[in-house]
């Protein structure tokens, strides 16, 4: 069975393209472009992976990782979170998602943290 | 003596005369005293010699009674007089000094608002005028410092908000510039990918050319926005202790992978450790690379060399290219400088990879410089062993 990934993002561009890599790696790609109520979307949609950008519309990136680990049956979702922030990684770490991937990335990064966290 | 005498103050006055009277009233009582006594003595003596000495006892027994009497009743008076005298001293001289005092707390205390009487014409009169004058006078500088501090807060507000605003196009930039750069970038790499597969060359050598346009735009959008966060202070450092060759080492390996006509050569070692920002020194290091490299066209040699003296490790990096003159070695730290060269007069950048690189290495504790010398140049920074 194809492995889910859910990607939040409100650029089409960054949606298109990630879709468009993922895909092409055999991984089914959903999409959210705000993340309001993010645990129930998450619930429905039963994802493997979740990748978030830190811009998203509604409660944000870093907020939606916090309520997502906080919640004992979406914790074990590996969270990458996705910024043109410089310091993504410091940011990640702080609210507890599993990877970061700063913007402008290459794609062969972005199918290897994908592919090391759907292991 | 006697200028001395009229040079009393009104205040001096009012304090003497009363004392002056009272002498006055005790001498006028001894004179008149001994006069009457001295106008019956003649009465006294003729008793005596008349041997009537009961009588002269008599008559000097009622001199003497009328003299007590006489000295009992302006003793009386003199004491009512120092009453209604020490009322009249506390009424114009302790009451208005008090009442001085009472204001000068007030006004100590910032009650401007406190009515200062003036009790008369004298100096405690002038004093109280010159006290009210200066007052108002205070509280016009106050008004007036009140009025600056308001305006000054409001300025200062001000500026918070366009810090505030500046801080918000940092962010803005920065999702706003590289989002599409990030879309752009990763088709560019699908199209890689597919004119290898179809083997294309040609295509994938314009494909390569773009990816480095698509490199320098991010470096571009990067200085930029590091340039912002130093004016507006907001350079944050993630301090961690670690190995300064192995930092080196993983950033020369990197820039190795990148550059393709020249070879970077890395000298020495320090085997030391350094607190800071790993990323924003590799930064540094990268910076002062891709300035030799640019800097040193039809050459095909970078040095990079590790040193240690002391508690500070000392890293250069050394080309072979065209060189810094002497007056320019200074400036071109300084932020949008770029050397003009009229036999190389155009190199791409902003000038703003230096200024950027000085101020990391300043906030790490250390120094960085330039050296020139005709052939080529060598820029050291340094950075204290932790």
């Amino acid at each position: 069975m194809r492995k889910k990934i859910l990607l939040c993002d409100d650029d089409e561009g960054v949606v298109e393209v990630v879709k468009i890599v993922l895909a092409e790696k055999g991984y089914a790609v959903e999409v959210l472009y705000e993340c309001g109520e993010i645990d129930k979307q998450v619930k429905k949609i039963k994802p493997d992976l979740i990748i978030l950008d830190l811009w998203i519309p509604e409660i944000g990136g870093e907020q939606a990782t916090r309520v997502l680990k906080a919640d004992p049956a979406t914790r074990n979702i590996p969270i990458i979170i996705l910024s043109a922030h410089h310091d993504t990684e410091k940011l990640a770490k702080a609210v507890g998602a599993d990877a970061f991937l700063k913007k402008p990335f290459d794609i062969t990064v972005l199918e290897n943290i994908v592919g090391k966290h759907l292991r | 003596m006697i200028k001395t005498f009229k040079q009393k103050t009104r205040l001096e006055w009012r304090i003497l005369w009363p004392i002056i009277i009272l002498v006055l009233i005790s001498f006028l009582t001894l004179v008149w005293s001994m006069g009457y006594l001295l106008a019956n003595e003649e009465f006294i003596k003729n008793d005596i010699k008349s041997h009537t000495l009961e009588k002269a006892i008599d008559l000097y027994s009622n001199i003497i009674n009328q003299i007590f009497i006489v000295d009992i009743f302006i003793t009386v008076c003199a004491i009512l007089l120092l009453i209604v005298l020490f009322n009249y001293l506390k009424r114009t001289i302790t009451e208005p000094i008090v009442s001085l005092s009472k204001a000068t707390t007030a006004i100590a205390d910032g009650n401007f608002k406190i009515d200062i009487p003036t009790p008369g014409n004298d100096e405690l009169g002038r004093l109280a005028t010159n006290l009210r004058e200066m007052k108002d006078k205070l509280y016009s500088y106050y008004q007036d410092l009140q009025k600056e501090v308001k305006s000054k807060e409001r300025e200062l507000d001000k500026s918070k908000e366009i810090e505030r605003r500046k801080d918000e196009f940092i962010h803005l930039t920065s999702h706003e510039l590289k989002t599409p750069v990030t879309t752009i970038k990763a088709f560019n790499q699908l199209l890689e990918r597919y004119f290898t597969e179809i083997k294309d060359k040609k295509a994938m050598d314009y494909l390569v050319r773009m990816d480095k346009q698509i490199e320098r735009l991010t470096r571009l959008i990067n200085e930029l926005l590091d340039t912002s966060r130093i004016q507006s202070g907001k350079l944050q450092l993630n301090e961690e202790r670690f190995p300064l060759d192995e930092m080196v080492n993983e950033t020369v390996e990197d820039m190795r992978s990148i550059v393709s006509h020249h070879k970077i050569i890395l000298k020495g070692g320090t085997k030391a450790s350094v607190k800071g920002d790993r990323y924003r020194l590799s930064q540094v290091l990268i910076n002062l690379l891709n300035n030799a490299v640019k800097y040193s066209p039809g050459t095909d040699r970078v040095v990079v060399k590790l040193d240690k003296q002391d508690h500070q490790a000392t890293i250069s990096v050394q080309d072979f290219g065209i060189g810094i003159p002497k007056s320019e070695q200074k400036k071109i730290f300084e932020r949008f400088y770029r050397i003009q060269n009229e036999k190389n007069p155009s190199f791409p950048g902003l000038g703003l990879g230096l200024y950027i690189a000085a101020e990391i290495i300043k906030r790490h504790g250390g120094e960085i410089g330039a050296e020139s010398s005709g052939r080529g140049s060598t820029f050291i920074f340094t950075l204290p062993v932790a």
